[in-house]
């Protein structure tokens, strides 16, 4: 087995704030192997887009490893991040704001490309190449980002991750913004451009079925901790974790023979108070006092592929 | 939200810049603060051409002449024209401004980004400079600096640039610490791009509207405050013409020669207002404009 | 048969920008039963808040009703004085908009916000009006309402203030709810919750709902009929059974099958080419058909009309009652 492209183990990220310590991310423990892609959920508070932010190195975990390509960059600063950065990449939620509205589209795509240098008319050839790819018109470089619709920049920011092939791109809800007609669109580029250029993708959404298309593992996030990992065929036909289970019925499907569960009753407990051992239990409808006392880790089940932190999963 | 959109123009649009202008010249403060500030321009740079007389051309017998044909607005207490010297005291008024703005962009700017980008101790250390001098009264500092350093133009344009770049600090940080947070300066430190050059290509070019609005009006203030300067004595000297010490000048002899104090103070106040015109049209043009986009 | 609670004919909406003005909303029509449940599904961009901030009266300065007529509970609202229908806003018609925390104002406490819609409507005061607020804070599921009362919105979570939202638009006992992608801000067990809360709030008292959204899940879940928008018209009005089973339109059909939903991973999603036009540059002809795949040359050159198909349905299309009869042939 050849070595994981992206490793975690043990990640954690704390901040101060004001009303004391905000443990986002807790013990978060996963790797990915080149090609692969994950897909995290989770809901608000769970620290998905804090986890996806420390794996892109804009944030340094507290405590725990990261790994990419085997090496450890988990504390390295900026000037030792640059030889990852190209291989590294990310398309963010918002296509409004992550694309520079004073610079032309050419510009934005290349800035990767000018990072790393080189000559001048290669960049200009590539450009032309990464516009065709993502679908967009030749003379899209020279127009500004507010000339194009949400699904566009999308691609425009999918073509700049592009520019300079990585193995990893992080998608933090890169769907989320856009119309469903042109949801649909970007979801069958990602898939495609995946199968072209083995990428990995750590796919980052609460938007489950937008998280199916896309992954082979999904990971489900509640208020920090990992609490399932399986393959999506398992996740999502037999989800093992009581929150698992919730979040997907709770996805109301455009069908009409669904009998609706009964929702999943109580708020997010805020993280800055995180209910003691299991962060579930008091929302659980299987908790017992061992949920209570002792935290469950997360642990293989035996006879599938998914990994559960739960004392009484399935 | 987006439901209810008010239709966008069609794609295909260039840059803002020429739209923008089209909007400029719409606004009538725009146009009235613009021609204004034009003609100041225009005046500075031809005033050799333009002025009947030389700037000191000393005529005693005919000190604190009223209007005529031979002097337009009159002549002061050496005899001089006083049209030729307010032509010329517009240079001194241009150089002067336009020199404090362009210093005080430069040190304020770059100061300012460096606290708001990196804040921690970079950002305190500046910031704590930055209230120290603006602790003092504006005017109480520039005559400290221009009484220790000797009254010149020279003087008066470091003077200057003393008290203003804090303020341009102090805004330059606070755009800095929102733009910051955007997702593209994110995207930037995710592709590789070097502090340097996020600096001059994302952050500058989207916090430049506020500092240009800034600028415009800050120019009419420079001016002001090179008049009282001047009127203190302790700007550009003798026989250099400045609309402060003209100003001065024609106080002294208000009661029985009016016209130097007269037009002085008209031309000053034409042209400080020209600029607000403008720096207020600009405000309103680019602040929500460029911010929305 | 009863008569219709609100229905709309015709109503067209107008919005102006710069030097011209745009119409968003092209002849809409129909009508909602009292306790009905109505579904109004489309994209961003489409007409669909639009035509519930007219219904409302809500269209600020730059729009208008430029063509039709609204009639709420027998009333033409259409032309109703301000103050006219300032009475009924908040009163007989109640509305939940999708942000809650900009309409909610931060100053005040929730309990002082719902208190000042039963003291303007209902001239409530005083301790039964605090009575009366306790009560709607615990019907739509607040805990410990007697002490939430006196909380501020920052200090609530996003489910929290939506419930506080619809305490606000229940209060006066209203006979319509307008709610406006009510759940698309918050997380999905969320969504869940609030949408029960919905269907309960609307079996014990009877209001009727327009609920609008771009989720086809949640039309499934909710709505009795639906009305799905595209491009400022109503492009098919149906019960909610039939629009699932055999969607009319073609538009209807391909967002139903263009959305990823967790029950399955196809090979490669459906997708409907090309984008929602702007209204400044609708097509010739039906405003579908440069993406859809049954368009035929007719659909290129005159705008069809809603087509009564039968069953309570109508849908915009030159070929309706011909592809709905093939979707039955294949059965």
């Amino acid at each position: 087995m050849s070595a994981p492209l992206l490793e975690l183990a043990h990640v954690t990220r704390d901040f101060a704030v004001p009303a004391g310590r905000l443990r986002a991310v807790e013990d978060v423990s996963f790797s990915l192997a080149a090609g692969e892609t994950i897909g995290v959920v989770g809901e608000s508070g769970c620290g998905k887009t804090t986890l996806g932010r420390m794996i892109l190195r804009l944030l340094a975990p507290t405590a725990g490893r990261i790994s990419f390509r085997g090496e450890d960059i988990t504390h390295r600063t900026e000037r030792a991040l640059k030889p990852v950065r190209g291989a590294l990449q990310a398309v963010f939620q918002d296509p409004v704001s992550s694309l520079n509205p004073r610079l032309r589209v050419r510009d934005i795509i290349g800035e990767p490309l000018v990072n790393r240098g080189g000559p001048r008319d290669a960049r200009a050839e590539r450009i032309a190449e990464l516009l065709s790819i993502v679908g967009l018109p030749g003379d899209a470089g020279g127009r500004f980002p507010h000339e194009f619709s949400g699904g566009q920049r999308q691609r425009i920011a999918i073509a700049r991750a592009l520019s300079v092939n990585p193995a990893l791109i992080v998608c933090d809800e890169a769907v989320s913004a856009l119309d469903l007609s042109v949801q649909a669109q970007i979801l069958n580029l990602l898939r495609d451009l995946q199968t072209r250029y083995q990428l990995a993708l750590l796919f980052i959404s609460h938007n489950l079925g937008a998280v199916r298309h896309v992954s082979h593992r999904v990971a489900v996030m509640y208020l920090g901790r990992l609490v399932e990992l399986a393959p999506e065929s398992e996740l999502f036909s037999r989800p093992l974790h009581p929150y698992s289970m919730a979040l997907l019925a709770a996805v109301p499907e455009p069908r009409l023979d669904q009998v609706p569960a009964p929702a999943l009753a109580g708020e997010v407990p805020s993280p800055l108070t995180p209910p003691a051992a299991c962060h579930f239990h008091p929302r659980c409808p299987r908790a017992e006092a061992r949920c209570r006392s002792e935290t469950p880790q997360l642990r293989p089940i035996v006879g599938t592929g998914a990994l559960v932190r739960c004392h009484f999963p399935g | 939200m987006s439901d209810i959109t008010i239709p966008l123009p069609a794609a295909g649009t260039s840059a803002s810049l020429s739209r923008f202008g089209q909007r400029l010249l719409r606004d009538p403060r725009a146009c009235v603060g613009g021609l204004i500030v034009l003609a100041l321009v225009l005046v500075a740079i031809l005033a050799p051409l333009l002025a009947p007389y030389p700037f000191d051309e000393v005529d005693l017998l005919g000190a604190w002449a009223p209007p005529s044909p031979e002097h337009w607005m009159g002549a002061d207490k050496l005899g001089r024209d006083i049209l030729s010297r307010l032509l010329f005291g517009a240079r001194t008024s241009l150089i002067v401004s336009l020199s404090v703005v362009a210093i005080t962009l430069v040190v304020g700017v770059t100061l300012g980004m460096l606290a708001g980008y990196f804040e921690g101790w970079i950002d305190t250390g500046i910031m704590r400079l930055v209230d120290i001098i603006l602790a003092f009264p504006d005017m109480v500092f520039a005559i400290l600096v221009t009484a220790i350093l000797g009254p010149s133009m020279a003087t008066v344009i470091v003077a200057l640039s003393l008290v203003w770049w804090p303020g341009a600090a102090r805004l330059t940080r606070s755009l800095v610490l929102v733009q910051k947070n955007e997702l593209y300066v994110d995207a930037a430190i995710v592709c590789g791009t070097p502090v340097w050059r996020i600096f001059l290509r994302h952050l500058l070019p989207n916090i430049v509207a506020p500092l240009i609005v800034r600028a415009s009006v800050g120019i009419g203030l420079i001016i002001m405050a090179e008049a009282s300067l001047s009127l203190l004595g302790l700007g550009v000297q003798e026989p250099q013409p400045s609309w402060g010490s003209m100003i001065r000048d024609g106080l002294e002899a208000l009661r029985t020669d009016p016209y130097l104090a007269l037009f002085g103070s008209t031309v000053l106040a034409i042209t400080i207002i020209g600029f607000n015109l403008l720096g207020d049209a600009l405000r309103d043009l680019l602040d929500p404009r460029l911010g929305g986009r | 048969m009863a008569p219709p609670l609100l229905a709309l004919d015709s109503v067209s909406v107008a919005f102006r920008s710069e030097r011209r003005e745009t119409e968003v909303l092209s002849r809409a029509s129909f009508a909602m039963a009292p306790g009905e449940i109505v579904g109004v599904v489309g994209e961003s961009g489409s007409g669909k808040s639009v035509m519930a901030l007219a219904i409302m009266r809500l269209l600020g300065a730059q729009g208008r009703v430029s063509g039709g007529r609204i009639r709420f509970d027998g009333q033409e609202i259409t032309t109703l004085p301000e103050a006219a229908m300032r009475a009924i806003r908040g009163r007989q018609i109640g509305m939940v908009f999708q942000e809650p925390m900009t309409s909610l104002n931060p100053l005040f406490t929730i309990g002082y916000q719902i208190a000042e819609v039963l003291a303007i409507h209902l001239g409530l005061k005083g301790a039964a009006a605090e009575r009366r607020v306790v009560e709607l804070l615990a019907a739509v599921g607040i805990p410990s309402p007697a002490e939430r009362v006196k909380a501020y919105p920052h200090q609530l979570s996003g489910g929290m203030r939506q419930r506080v939202m619809l305490a606000m638009a229940m209060a006066c006992g209203p006979k319509l709810l307008i709610a406006d992608e009510p759940t698309t801000a918050l997380d999905v067990t969320i969504q869940a919750q609030i949408l029960e809360l919905l269907l309960r709030l609307k079996r014990d008292s009877g209001t009727a709902i327009l609920l609008i959204t771009h989720d086809m899940g949640v039309i499934a879940r909710m709505a009795e009929r639906v009305l799905v928008v595209y491009a400022g018209e109503i492009v098919e009005d149906a019960p909610v059974r039939e629009l699932f089973a055999r969607p009319g339109h073609p538009y209807t059909r391909l967002l139903l099958e263009a959305v990823p939903t967790p029950r399955q991973r196809l090979a490669r999603l459906p997708v409907i080419a090309g984008a929602l036009p702007p209204p400044s540059a609708l097509p010739q002809g039906c405003r579908f058909h440069p993406r859809c795949p049954d368009a035929i040359q007719r659909c290129r050159d005159e705008a069809p009309a809603a087509f009564v198909l039968g069953g309570g349905r109508s849908a915009r299309c030159w070929r309706a009652a011909e592809l709905l009869a093939a979707m039955e042939g294949v059965r």
